[in-house]
């Protein structure tokens, strides 16, 4: 099983968790979900979820110049987007559970 | 904050994404790469190998953002297309940031135009300009309403339909308001050189007025049924043509002794246009060179009679025979 593909379900809640720790820039949140484990995140795929979050308005988002080179986009979390991380951790907390108990053979208690 | 050197292969990589981009909305296409050259370069000094094929990386911000996938490539098509859309976004990344600093000339000119919009609608005046200090400061205030307004004050919520609709107008009246500014504020001059009544042949300027017993007429005086001196009375011939009695340029004199010239003055018509059919004809004192003064306004000319006897109407109109009652019209 290609663990990319699984990523890709997850991919927002685990943009949120790591914005919710600290307001990040696209390349700052990639660095930290790597650093986390996820090693094969794709940029792209990374920056594309910031922008849809954006747009859902589970994010706010600021620009912080810059005195040399470009300026860099920060994203931060608001209510709403806790409001959705608390409720994608509940989803994968009760998912991954059943997922652990189906394959370790142990039926629900 | 670390900033990282942008290499052209950065540059041009994001250039690429962005036109893989380019069948997007500009806005989005510019949300979506906003920083990309920033993350790239820090990745490279991250100790990134290689970049990616632009093409895919572009596919995959787009899926990931929730985008549309590109529609079926039409070569011709799409490659003009996505070259105009993104020699669009450079030259508006070009031209941009200096329209939005102009945005304040533009706050200021909608004002003027409203302000002679409803000069011009009320009709009241036929100078656009505000003259009088009451003219002046309803200017200003409608300018300094149009700036707060353009700052984003004093609008209610509501309010941004009705500006939107006001500013569409304003781009329509301007090139109108500016054109009839234009022919208000020709100067005497130009109205010398450049206005010949309607029917001067230049040719023949020395045939052109109006006679009397073989005398030049130089000014008519109109006067009423009641037999009060009339203003500003607009003259014909049978034919429809302006009686003019003066081409422009034309002078005589404005006292008894002619101490004192001027130049015939033609009457301003609300088309903006000189008229010089229009009586008693005003004279703009003069040097003695026939120049005209820049601080004098036309002066209205002596009338040879205050009023003269007023015109029986009733017998006017029952007089069947005036030619048998003598030439006088007595009885």
């Amino acid at each position: 099983m290609d663990a990319t593909q699984l990523l890709k379900g997850v991919l927002d809640v685990a943009v949120l968790a790591v914005v919710a720790e600290e307001d990040g820039y696209g390349y700052d949140v990639v660095r930290r979900l790597r650093a986390a484990g996820l090693e094969d995140v794709g940029d792209a795929s990374v920056y594309g979820t910031l922008r849809r979050l954006y747009s859902a308005g589970a994010l706010t988002s600021y620009v912080v110049p810059s005195e040399e080179g470009p300026h860099r986009k920060y994203y931060g979390i608001n209510a709403q987007g806790k409001a959705m991380l608390e409720l994608q951790r509940k989803v994968w907390t009760e998912f991954s559970t059943t997922m652990n108990q189906l394959l370790t053979g142990k039926a629900a208690a | 904050m670390t900033t990282y050197a942008i290499t052209p292969t950065v540059a041009s990589f994001a250039d690429a994404v962005r036109d893989a981009l380019g069948d997007l909305p500009a806005e989005e296409v510019d949300d979506l790469t906003e920083g990309l050259e920033a993350d790239l370069a820090e990745a490279f000094a991250d100790g990134r190998g290689e970049l990616p094929d632009p093409i895919a990386y572009a596919e995959e911000l787009r899926t990931a953002a929730g985008l549309p996938r590109r529609a079926a490539r039409r070569p011709g098509l799409d490659a003009a297309r996505s070259t105009l859309t993104v020699a669009a976004r450079k030259a508006w990344s070009a031209v941009g940031p200096v329209a939005v600093e102009l945005r304040p000339v533009w706050w200021v000119a909608r004002a003027v135009v409203a302000y002679f919009a409803v000069v011009w609608a009320t009709g009241e005046y036929r100078q656009l300009m505000p003259d009088t200090v009451v003219e002046w400061f309803v200017l200003a205030v409608a300018v300094v309403i149009s700036v707060a307004w353009g700052l984003g004050r004093w609008q209610p919520s509501w309010f941004r339909v009705p500006i939107i609709v006001g500013n569409v107008l304003a781009v329509a009246l301007l090139v109108p308001v500016l054109n009839h500014q234009g022919d208000q504020t020709t100067t005497w001059a130009d109205a010398e050189d450049a206005l010949v009544p309607a029917n001067v042949d230049s040719n023949q300027m020395d045939l052109t007025g109006v006679y009397s017993d073989g005398n030049p007429v130089t000014n008519i005086f109109a006067f009423d049924a009641k037999g009060r001196a009339l203003r500003d009375v607009q003259l014909f011939d049978e034919m429809g043509r302006p009686l003019v009695t003066s081409t422009p340029g034309g002078n005589g004199c404005l006292d008894a002794d002619c101490n004192d010239v001027g130049l015939w003055a033609p009457a301003v018509l609300s088309t903006g246009k000189y008229a010089w059919n229009v009586y008693p004809m005003r004279m703009l004192p003069s040097d003695d060179n026939l120049t005209y003064l820049d601080d004098e306004r036309p002066q209205v000319r002596p009338a040879p009679y205050a009023n003269v006897p007023s015109v029986d109407r009733e017998r006017t109109a029952q007089a069947n025979s005036p030619y048998a009652d003598g030439p006088d019209g007595t009885d």
